[in-house]
């Protein structure tokens, strides 16, 4: 099937993915202003929400064999919003099924829970595949939207209320100056299309006006995906969301963004890479430096995976910077692996944690390899693989970014990246240690786990190790997804005098 | 008239960063947001003379989104308002490093 949007049906057609889960969203929350408030009903609602997402998996499924023609339609039809869909899908289902126990434990009995969290998973996929500056800006507060809320969910506590005030005021804050850098773009392209933009900004005769809007979204897309130094509310806002929620913020919203920054800065900006590239070079080594040293104080396990967070989003960027297709390939990789092991390791900090959320400190951790076995086992590997050793995703992944920086020029970046990963064992494997070598002050005691977050750590640690082994097919799969992403127009052809009559 | 226009938007915008660096009532900080929005708004106005009608429906979709995260955003802070009777974030000190 092809797509041109010459018919508004062709719309519809090209939203298949997001139109089933906002529907399944909506029938989610009508169903829920009628059904009984106790743990049965939102644990229907809760496997409704996992049905919905299979749905929106299988439309899809069915987008990889639509065309686009040309690439310059408002909606993208192409490899990498197809990858990103999935990736947000998949993360989307390990938080549903890690949010099981939580609801029952916490005593959340608000179907709204899911339905917000499939409204902010129609944000994420409307961002990564739109090419119009007007839809990224609405998918962008749609799916921030939902999540200030989400952060906020438990209003008995004073800590979740305190993290959604300061999600809150700075994601709008940032929203403010993503809004302005859009406007100054457009002023100065005339249009709103990237595809389109790309045409009428041309790098040799850049005005004051593209410049200061490129400045001011790499401020908003810096607080957005957590950059240094514009990072403050990111430990906040982890530290007193609902775990599930954290995972969710941790993995899909910070991939969310990333996809919009590269759509933006790579598609949109991608001939102006010689402006920009500066500023996202200074934003990607403040990020990988300061928060590994911040992370070594700390003593709050999710405040020092948020810290792990941050420094991932660093990594990222040096991807960003490099803007080969190696660079965006190794993004796409990192990203699943990234998403997978950070999940899986608030998945158990949310089981050991308690009623209300008690047990936080590392020293709670201490003994744990022998009490609880099989948990301090799956922690390791998370941790192992979030550090960056082998054979695990983390370190290919890593390895992959290094080898795009490299091609791409990027050696010092490259270095900064092995020293920071070098320093960021020293906080991981200080939990490793905790738990094994350290006895225990006060016994855990009995740990409930739920079928449905067995299931949600088995699959995250198997990805995990499969990424660590046999990298080499998603690898493949992800390169081929960015084949031709940066390639707006055929302008080989195009400006080729013989193939012109 | 659009350099005017433009000068003033960067001002609206200059005063909307400043109140939000400075001031410390939540409600204020959020005005203040608001101001920025609008600000911009202003420019996608003045601009969509000379660079297309996108800038108009541009506005149109700011102000909706600018009334949801009202909605949003109130509710945040009536929320927290409940635990600590007040609206100054210096008391919010719960979480910090």
């Amino acid at each position: 099937m092809q797509i041109d949007f010459s018919n508004y049906l062709d719309y519809l057609w090209a939203l298949l993915p997001e139109t089933v889960l906002a529907t399944a969203a909506l029938i989610l929350l009508l169903y829920d202003g009628f059904a009984r408030k106790n743990a049965s009903g939102i644990r229907a609602l809760a496997w409704a929400s996992v049905v919905a997402i299979a749905l929106a998996a299988v439309a899809n499924v069915w987008l990889m064999g639509v065309q686009e023609v040309g690439r310059t339609g408002q909606i993208a039809i192409d490899g990498f919003r197809i990858f990103t869909n999935f990736l947000f899908l998949g993360a989307a289902a390990l938080v549903v099924l890690i949010s099981f126990d939580y609801t029952e434990r916490e005593g959340i009995t608000q179907g709204e829970f899911y339905a917000l969290l499939l409204f902010a998973v129609v944000g994420m996929m409307l961002l990564a595949g739109s090419r119009d500056l007007i839809l990224i800006f609405l998918s962008f507060e749609l799916m921030s939207l939902a999540v200030y809320v989400l952060v906020g969910f438990k209003r008995r506590d004073p800590r979740s209320a305190e993290a959604a005030l300061k999600y809150f005021l700075l994601g709008a804050f940032s929203s403010a100056f993503l809004l302005y850098g859009m406007a100054m773009l457009f002023a100065a392209g005339g249009t709103t299309n990237l595809g389109l933009m790309r045409e009428t900004l041309d790098a040799g005769a850049i005005g004051a006006l593209a410049l200061v809007g490129m400045a001011l979204l790499a401020i908003g897309f810096g607080f957005k995906v957590s950059a240094v130094p514009f990072h403050v509310w990111t430990p906040d806002a982890y530290e007193g969301a609902p775990t599930p929620i954290t995972a969710f913020l941790a993995a899909a919203i910070k991939a969310a963004a990333f996809a919009a920054f590269i759509r933006i800065f790579v598609v949109g900006l991608g001939d102006l890479h010689v402006h920009w590239e500066r500023l996202i070079w200074w934003l990607a080594m403040l990020t990988m430096i300061v928060p590994n040293l911040i992370a070594l104080v700390q003593n709050n396990i999710k405040r020092l995976l948020a810290y792990s967070s941050i420094a991932h989003a660093g990594y990222l960027l040096v991807a960003l910077v490099a803007a080969n297709e190696s660079g965006m390939a190794s993004f796409l990789f990192y990203l699943v692996a990234y998403t997978v092991m950070i999940v899986g390791a608030f998945a158990i900090v949310l089981m050991l944690a308690g009623q209300q959320d008690r047990r936080q400190g590392l020293s709670d951790y201490a003994g744990l390899g022998w009490s609880h076995p099989w948990a301090a086992a799956i922690l390791s590997l998370f941790l192992i693989s979030l550090a960056g050793l082998p054979p695990t995703a983390g370190f290919v992944g890593k390895f992959y970014i290094l080898r795009a920086s490299v091609e791409a020029g990027y050696v010092n970046l490259a270095v900064i990246l092995a020293v920071t990963t070098l320093i960021s064992y020293w906080y991981y494997l200080r939990v490793i240690v905790t738990m094994y070598m350290k006895p225990s002050i006060e016994p855990i005691g009995r740990v409930p786990w739920g079928n449905s977050l067995r299931a949600a750590l088995v699959v995250c640690s198997l990805i995990t190790v499969l990424l660590g082994i046999l990298p080499s097919w998603p690898l493949l799969k992800a390169r081929q997804s960015v084949e031709g992403l940066r390639r707006v127009v055929e302008r080989v052809e195009d400006s080729n005098p013989l193939t012109q009559p | 008239m659009l350099i005017e226009s433009l000068l003033l938007s960067a001002i609206l915008f200059a005063v909307g960063v400043a109140g939000v660096l400075l001031r410390r009532n939540a409600i204020v900080m959020f005005m203040c947001i608001e101001l920025m929005l609008n600000a911009v708004n202003l420019f996608l106005v003045a601009v969509s003379r000379y660079a297309g009608i996108e800038g108009q429906v541009f506005v149109i979709f700011v102000m909706t989104v600018a009334a949801a995260e009202a909605a949003v955003g109130l509710a945040i802070i009536i929320s927290i308002f409940r635990h600590y009777e007040s609206v100054d974030v210096r008391n919010f000190r719960l979480l910090r490093w």
